[in-house]
C-alpha cells in the first residue's frame, strides 16, 4: 500500500525495469544503480549472518554454563540415559551395567523397561479410587457441617437438647454418623453395568456408597499389586544375577506393541533376512525395548549418549538415545515401540501433517482479518 | 476451509446455486450473522484445532519423551504457520462474486501483470499477452515467474496486518490473561472435589507450551524478512511489534510461566527457531532474486541479470551458513 504511491501513472510502461528495482528499496531515487543496491542488500543479509552467528555463540554458551551449573549438573536427570533399541542379548540390567561401565565414574544403576502387563492399569484403577475416595470424603465432611449446622440451629428454635444414650463408643460412633448424614444421604455412585463398560449409565447398574467402595477398591487392588511386585522383583533378580550374562537368547525381535506372542521360530521377513525373535517366556514380565541408566557422572551420560554402542542398525543407535531424561517426561506408552515400527509410525504421522496443512491450505479459506474486510 | 469460504459469501452463493435458494429467502439478520458471525468462530475453531491434532499427531510418532513432541511439534506447527500464512486466501474468495465484482477483487493482480508484461490491453484479467520479442518458451516461463509473483505481491497487505495484529492484539491478549483467568473459575468451581484438587488449581503455575510457542513468533520472523527488502515499511512495523513481544514475554516468564526441570531440555529449542529464520531468509532471497531476473529495461533486455546472479550466490552462501 505505501508502495503503489511511489508509481506515477505515466512512467508505467517506460520505467518498469527501473520501477521493480525502486519497490526494493522503495527509494524514489531514480539513480540508483542496480549494483548499489544489491550490494546494500548485501550488507542486510550479512548483518543477519552475524546476528545469527552471533546469537548461536551465545546460546551455547549459556547451554554449556547450564548443563555444567551445580544445580543441574547434580540432579538424576542430568545423568541418566534412556536407551531404546537395545538387543535382547543386552537386555539385562547385568549386561547394559558391564556394556556402560566404561564411561567416567560408571554406572550407578540401570532399570530396564518391561512389559508390565496389567500393572498400569490396576496401578490407574487404584489412583481414581484414592481420588474418588478423597472426593467423597470432603463432600461427606461438607454435608455434615451443613446438616449439623440447619440441627443446632433448629435445637435452638425449640429449646431442645438431644443426649447421646448408647453406652458402647463403637455403636455409639455408628448412632453419631447416622445422626449427622443418614444413609441415603452420604456420597454414592453408580458401577458400570457390565464389568467391561468403561464408565456407568446413570439410572443403570448397582447404586453403591462410593466411600466403602472406594476403600474396599484400594484395599482389594493394594494387595494385588502387591503380589505383582513380588513377581516382578524375582524377573528382575533374575536378569540382575550373573547366571542371566550368560543364558545365550538366541530369538529375537524387540517386544513392542504389536508383537502379541512372540513365536520362538525364527521369523522371515522378506529383504530384511531371517529376524529370529526373542525367547522370554521365563518372564513374567518380559523386558521391552528400553532401559534407564543412571552413570555417576554427568559427562559419562553424553559420552554414552554419543557414541556408538552397536554394530547393527536400529541398536542402541544414537538417534534412540536420549539424555536429560526425567520419569514425568517419559511417554510410557512410546517406549515399548520397536525401531521399526517407530519407522512406520513416523511416515504415517508426518504423511498426516502434511496432508493437514494441505487441507488448511487449500485455496478457499478465508483468512479472518481478509474476511472482516470484505464483510 | 472451502467450507469456512463458502459460508462467509452466501449471500452471493445462495443466488447461484438452487438448492440454497432458501438462504435468499430467509431474513437479512439471519444471513448477516451466519456470514459474519458462524463464519469467523468457525475459522478460529478450526485454527484452535490445529495445535491440538498436530501434538496428538506428534506423539503418535513414536518418541519416548514429552519433550521430544513438543520439539517435533515445533516443526510441525512451523510448517503448518508458513505454508498457510502464504497461501494468498483473498484471491479465491472472489470466485463466488460476480464478474464486476471479480475484476475489482483482482484488480492489483491484473495491474501487477500489466506492469510486469507491458501488456496495452484492458485489465479485463482473460487476454494478458506479453510483449513481443521473447521467445514462447521464454514467454511461459516469464507467466508462470510473473504470477507467482503478483501472488506473493498480493499476500503484502495481510503481512502488514498479521505484524500489526500480533503485535498489538497479540501482546495485548498476552498482558490481559483473560482466557486462563476464565478457565481458573470454571475450574474452581467444577473441578474442586478436594482440598489436594483445590490446591493444583490455585497453586500450581502454568507452563509454557514451546512447541506452539516459538512458531507463533518465528512466523513473524519469516514474514518481516520476507518483505523486509520488497516492502521495508514493514521493517518498523515489526520492531515495534517485536519490542512489545520482548515486554510481554519478560513478564510472562518472570512472573507467570513456570518451567518444572522434568521438561527442561536445557534450550534445545532456540536452535530449531535460529534454523527456522532460514526460510524467512530463503523466501526473501529467491523473491528479490526472481525480481532481479525479471526486471527489464527500455529495450525490453533483462537489466539486471548480474544482480540476479550475485542473488543467487548469496543463496548458496546463505545455505553454506546453515
Amino acid at each position: 500500500m505505501f508502495i503503489f504511491g511511489n508509481v506515477a501513472a505515466n512512467k508505467q510502461s517506460r520505467y518498469a525495469g527501473q520501477l521493480i528495482l525502486t519497490w526494493i528499496f522503495t527509494s524514489k531515487i531514480h539513480g540508483w544503480h542496480p549494483c548499489g543496491r544489491f550490494l546494500m542488500y548485501s550488507l542486510i543479509i550479512v548483518w543477519i549472518w552475524w546476528n545469527i552467528r552471533h546469537e548461536m555463540s551465545h546460546y551455547v554458551s549459556v547451554r554449556q554454563e547450564f548443563l555444567v551449573s551445580h544445580a543441574h549438573s547434580s540432579t538424576a536427570q542430568a545423568c541418566t540415559v534412556l536407551v531404546t533399541g537395545i538387543p535382547p542379548k543386552h537386555l539385562s540390567e547385568a549386561a547394559l551395567t558391564r556394556l556402560f561401565s566404561h564411561f567416567p565414574g560408571g554406572v550407578r544403576k540401570v532399570w530396564i523397561n518391561r512389559d508390565l502387563k496389567d500393572i498400569p492399569d490396576l496401578y490407574n484403577r487404584r489412583l481414581k479410587a484414592c481420588n474418588m475416595l478423597e472426593s467423597a470424603g470432603t463432600s461427606l465432611l461438607k454435608s455434615a457441617i451443613k446438616r449439623n449446622y440447619k440441627k443446632q440451629k433448629n435445637a435452638e428454635k425449640t429449646g431442645n437438647k438431644d443426649s447421646n444414650s448408647a453406652s458402647d463408643p463403637e455403636v455409639a460412633r455408628g448412632v453419631l454418623m447416622e445422626e449427622l448424614v443418614p444413609r441415603q444421604k452420604r456420597p454414592s455412585h453408580r458401577l458400570p453395568p457390565f464389568s467391561w463398560m468403561p464408565f456407568s449409565l446413570p439410572l443403570v447398574g448397582k447404586k453403591v456408597d462410593t466411600i466403602e467402595w472406594a476403600r474396599d477398591q484400594v484395599h482389594e487392588l493394594n494387595t494385588q499389586l502387591e503380589q505383582r511386585r513380588e513377581v516382578l522383583a524375582h524377573d528382575i533378580a533374575r536378569t540382575t544375577a550373573a547366571e542371566a550374562e550368560t543364558t545365550v537368547r538366541t530369538h529375537h525381535i524387540g517386544a513392542g506393541k504389536l508383537s502379541i506372542a512372540l513365536p520362538s521360530v525364527p521369523v522371515t521377513i522378506p529383504l530384511v533376512g531371517t529376524l529370529p525373535a526373542v525367547d522370554f517366556s521365563d518372564q513374567t514380565y518380559p523386558p521391552a525395548n528400553g532401559a534407564f541408566i543412571l552413570f555417576n557422572k554427568q559427562i559419562a551420560a553424553h559420552m554414552a549418549a554419543q557414541t556408538l554402542s552397536h554394530h547393527e542398525p536400529y541398536r542402541m543407535s544414537t538417534s534412540l538415545k536420549y539424555i536429560e531424561v526425567a520419569p514425568e517426561d517419559v511417554i510410557w506408552d512410546n517406549l515399548v515401540m520397536n525401531p521399526y515400527e517407530r519407522k512406520i509410525w513416523f511416515a504415517l504421522s508426518w504423511a498426516a501433517t502434511i496432508g493437514l496443512i494441505i487441507l488448511w491450505a487449500i485455496p478457499g479459506q478465508s483468512h479472518m482479518i481478509q474476511n472482516g474486510d470484505e464483510v | 476451509m472451502t467450507f469456512v469460504g463458502f459460508i462467509s459469501n452466501i449471500h452471493a452463493v445462495c443466488h447461484t446455486y438452487k438448492w440454497l435458494g432458501w438462504v435468499c429467502k430467509a431474513p437479512g439478520i439471519i444471513v448477516n450473522l451466519i456470514q459474519g458471525f458462524a463464519s469467523t468462530v468457525l475459522l478460529v475453531l478450526l485454527f484452535m484445532l490445529v495445535p491440538i491434532i498436530l501434538r496428538i499427531l506428534a506423539r503418535l510418532e513414536g518418541i519416548p519423551q514429552k519433550t521430544g513432541v513438543e520439539l517435533t511439534l515445533m516443526d510441525r506447527f512451523f510448517m503448518f504457520q508458513v505454508i498457510v500464512s502464504a497461501s494468498c486466501p483473498a484471491l479465491n474468495q472472489s470466485s463466488y462474486k460476480n464478474t464486476s465484482e471479480r475484476l475489482s477483487g483482482r484488480h492489483i493482480f491484473v495491474w501487477y501483470y500489466r506492469v510486469f508484461t507491458w501488456s496495452s490491453e484492458s485489465p479485463d484479467g482473460s487476454s494478458v499477452t506479453s510483449g513481443s520479442e521473447p521467445t514462447k518458451i521464454l514467454d511461459v516461463l516469464l507467466d508462470v515467474g510473473i504470477l507467482s509473483l503478483s501472488y506473493l505481491r498480493r499476500c503484502l497487505i495481510p503481512g502488514y496486518r498479521f505484524i500489526i495484529l500480533q503485535g498489538l492484539a497479540g501482546t495485548a491478549t498476552g498482558f490481559l490473561q483473560i482466557g486462563p483467568l476464565v478457565i481458573y473459575y470454571v475450574k474452581i468451581t467444577l473441578l474442586a472435589s478436594s482440598p489436594r484438587s483445590v490446591y493444583a488449581i490455585k497453586y500450581s503455575p502454568r507452563t509454557s507450551e514451546w512447541g506452539t510457542l516459538f512458531p507463533r513468533v518465528t512466523q513473524l520472523v519469516v514474514i518481516m524478512l520476507g518483505y523486509s527488502i520488497i516492502s521495508p515499511i514493514i521493517n518498523g512495523l515489526a520492531f515495534a511489534a517485536f519490542l512489545l513481544f520482548y515486554f510481554l514475554y519478560k513478564y510472562l516468564f518472570t512472573w507467570v510461566h513456570d518451567q518444572p526441570p522434568s521438561s527442561d531440555t536445557g534450550g534445545l529449542f532456540f536452535p530449531k527457531a535460529i534454523q527456522h529464520i532460514f526460510v524467512g531468509l530463503y523466501v526473501q532471497q529467491v523473491c528479490l532474486c526472481a525480481l532481479f531476473f525479471l526486471a527489464e529495461n527500455d529495450h525490453h533486455k533483462f537489466s539486471a541479470l548480474p544482480e540476479g546472479a550475485l542473488v543467487v550466490i548469496l543463496i548458496i552462501f546463505t545455505v553454506s551458513f546453515v
